[in-house]
């Protein structure tokens, strides 16, 4: 029987742009080990690249003295990775990206990172608190 | 701490190929901005982005894409999308810009279209 753990992981990165690659070489790595197939691991890497992104630039406004916190936890059947800046709430109600409207000019052309973060992770969930700031929890499960 | 981005533009069979090693993001925008103004002094209505294989897109890349497809498209300009690995074109797929370009194996299909 296999054993039952839950490792926890974090990193602390600096809000410059750029060193989001960590978070993401991290996750990845910690996919692999786990045993996640490489299509999910490229799914992992985009989201946690535009959850870091917005965190950066969205949340802590780039200012290269506050921190990006990421939490990597691994469990049994599952990967969960938070997301944590210091800022302001980061609206993640918003219009709905389409295609066909920002090829008409109806929509700007940019707007895609919750509707990646969305598409291609299991769960997602959003959370902001002003002592806390933001919080982006994804998870994928390994289905075997 | 991004991975270099190399970008190539050029002439070749009466298409213009800009090749770009390295992962299309915020960073390359004015390279890309550059290139396809390049591409588009080539007496060709055909463009191809010529990917390295292991070229990684995010949300500012698809949006550098699209505002290139929609100029394309006032420009009567087709666009060809080659070198893309499996989740790169998963990614067009998802977000729709599949719809809006053609992606190929390689330049020699676009030479017979």
């Amino acid at each position: 029987m296999e054993a039952i753990y839950h490792d926890v992981i974090e990193l602390s990165v600096p809000s410059r742009l750029g060193l989001e690659k960590v978070a993401i070489d991290a996750a990845a790595s910690i996919a692999k080990l786990m045993g996640f197939s490489e299509d999910r691991i490229e799914d992992l890497k985009t989201a946690v690249e535009e959850a870091c992104i917005n965190s950066i630039e969205h949340g802590n406004k780039q200012n290269h003295n506050t921190k990006v916190l990421v939490e990597l936890i691994a469990d049994e059947n599952k990967l969960q990775v938070d997301i944590h800046d210091m800022g302001k709430r980061i609206p993640t109600k918003i219009q709905i990206p389409d295609i066909d409207a920002k090829m008409a000019k109806r929509q700007s052309s940019r707007g895609w990172g919750l509707f990646l973060i969305k598409s291609l992770m299991d769960e997602v969930k959003f959370d902001w608190n002003p002592e806390t700031g933001n919080m982006t929890r994804m998870v994928i499960y390994l289905k075997k | 701490m991004q991975r270099d981005c190399t970008i190539n533009t050029y002439e070749s069979d009466n298409m213009a190929i800009i090749s770009i090693l390295g992962d299309l993001t915020s960073s390359v925008e004015e390279s890309m901005k550059k290139a396809y103004k390049k591409a588009c002094g080539y007496k060709t209505d055909k463009i191809i982005f010529k990917f390295d294989g292991k070229s990684r897109i995010n949300s500012t890349g698809i949006a550098i894409m699209i505002d290139i497809v929609i100029q394309s498209q006032e420009e009567n300009r087709k666009i060809f999308i080659t070198g893309v690995s499996k989740h790169f074109h998963k990614i067009f797929d998802l977000v729709g810009l599949s719809r809006y370009t053609t992606i190929v194996e390689s330049e020699e299909e676009v030479k017979n279209l």
